[in-house]
């Protein structure tokens, strides 16, 4: 008699569980797709203000943002069937994609004393990856960089074996580092994440002096 | 940059997401309008005619597929809107299922929210470069009835008709204008190029054989006036 009670106990637990389950990953659907309608509408009027030439420069680095909701948006779509979402490769001008994530956070840089600053060397390259993957990587990179480093940040790009390195430099201090060192983690792991999922890596280290170095290492095909 | 006076309507209940739409299509040249609703944008499709519709799904008073199916099930007669008018479904929902849908229901391309601009223009100009071909073919139709002057096809309700070539001169001259009456003596010029009116009977014959090869569907074709002439088939 008790078994037969524990053994419908067990089953009614295992049933509540699957309920929650699935009314939290309608929950997220919900949510998933309640983004996309307003995405629609700031990825329109970017593509307008972009016709503007005033404003052709901000619309430009707020489209990339615009690009890094739009990941997490069919992100959150997908975690409701607990996948990452679908990648969508295309051949990308890189130094095009990366100064722009600069652009964007330029605003941030500057209202903590800083800027962000290029220092591109590797010339013009191809990357054949997710828009908005690399988007997702450089904007988590440069957001941890203006938010830690005190505003001052460089990227710089040289060539490497088969790939372009990219590395966005900050200043931070050791104060602010130990504020990074609490909170680190998901930023970077997003960036990581995104930047092997394009085929390739990132590694972080402290810079001589203060401030943290973040290397990210890509395969590209150069213009014949 | 590409729209000249090519009208678009944008089927959308979203005023953001309209207005944004309509700034960049006039900034690229199209004359550009918009509706909120399934009702409201076949009442528009009537009145302006467009050359192309962007359609929601989710409207405030209906499904954009109801839309759709009221367009393609048209028969050019009874109303204003014509069965081939070029549809790109703009919806939320993303998946194979939703995309498959929408192409069975007659759309000719499916775009998921949120999109790039430049892309829905790249694929704008794809669908309107080949509704331009098939109008520059010149493909009649009425109704269930598809004539292509080109390859000299038939189809009735999507099968086949095998008509002899004065039998397909006939239909192709009759179903340029299908609600009209054509006077035997113009049918026997156009068709048979008599220069005066002679022997009716060939005409009769020919149309006789075609009413009965296109005799097939629910409404009927190559109806005879009495010693006045033929026309295609009757508005409803």
């Amino acid at each position: 008699m008790t078994t037969l009670l524990a053994a419908v106990a067990g089953w009614m637990l295992v049933a509540a569980l699957l309920w929650e389950l699935r009314r939290r990953a309608a929950l997220v659907a919900d949510a998933a797709h309640e983004l996309r309608g307003p995405l629609t509408a700031i990825s329109l009027g970017t593509e307008a203000l972009r016709r503007q030439p005033a404003a052709r420069h901000r619309a430009e680095a707020l489209a990339t943002e615009v690009c890094r909701m739009e990941i997490a948006a069919d992100d959150v779509a997908a975690a409701a069937r607990g996948r990452r979402a679908v990648a969508h490769p295309e051949w990308l001008d890189f130094a095009r994609l990366v100064r722009r994530s600069g652009e964007a956070w330029q605003p941030a840089a500057g209202r903590r004393g800083g800027r962000v600053t290029f220092d591109w060397r590797a010339g013009a390259a191809a990357v054949r990856a997710d828009r908005r993957r690399l988007a997702q990587a450089f904007g988590n990179l440069l957001a941890n960089a203006v938010e830690h480093g005190g505003g001052e940040i460089v990227v710089r790009s040289r060539p490497a074996k088969g790939g372009i390195q990219v590395e966005v430099e900050d200043r931070g201090t050791a104060a602010s580092r130990r504020v990074r060192r609490a909170g680190r983690g998901r930023g970077i792991a997003i960036a990581t994440r995104a930047l092997e999922e394009a085929g390739g890596r990132l590694v972080s280290f402290d810079r001589p002096g203060g401030g943290r170095v973040a290397v990210a290492e890509l395969p590209v095909e150069r213009p014949s | 940059m590409g729209g000249g006076e090519t009208q678009v309507l944008v089927v959308e209940d979203d005023e953001a997401t309209a207005e944004f739409l309509l700034d960049n299509l006039r900034a690229d040249g199209y004359r550009a309008a918009a509706a909120s609703g399934v009702g409201e944008g076949l009442r528009a499709i009537e009145v302006r005619q467009p050359d192309l519709v962007l359609l929601d799904l989710l409207l405030e008073d209906g499904h954009g597929l109801e839309l759709l199916d009221t367009v393609r099930s048209a028969d050019g007669l009874a109303s204003r809107l014509d069965p081939a008018l070029p549809v790109i479904v703009l919806s939320g929902r993303s998946g194979e299922t939703d995309r498959v849908r929408g192409f069975a229901r007659g759309c000719d391309d499916y775009m998921a929210k949120p999109f790039s601009y430049p892309e829905l223009h790249a694929r704008i100009r794809a669908v309107l470069r080949r509704a331009a071909d098939r109008s520059r073919r010149g493909v009649l139709r009425v109704g269930a009835l598809v004539v292509d002057p080109i390859t000299r096809r038939v189809h009735l309700d999507g099968k086949p008709v095998h008509l002899s070539a004065k039998e397909f001169s006939l239909l192709q001259t009759l179903a340029a204008d299908p609600t009209a009456v054509f006077p035997k003596e113009q049918l026997l010029r156009d068709v048979w190029g008599y220069v005066s009116m002679g022997n009716t009977r060939t005409l009769d014959a020919h149309a006789c054989r075609l009413r009965k090869k296109l005799a097939g569907s629910a409404r009927p074709f190559v109806l005879n006036l009495r010693g006045v002439g033929y026309r295609l088939t009757e508005a409803l």
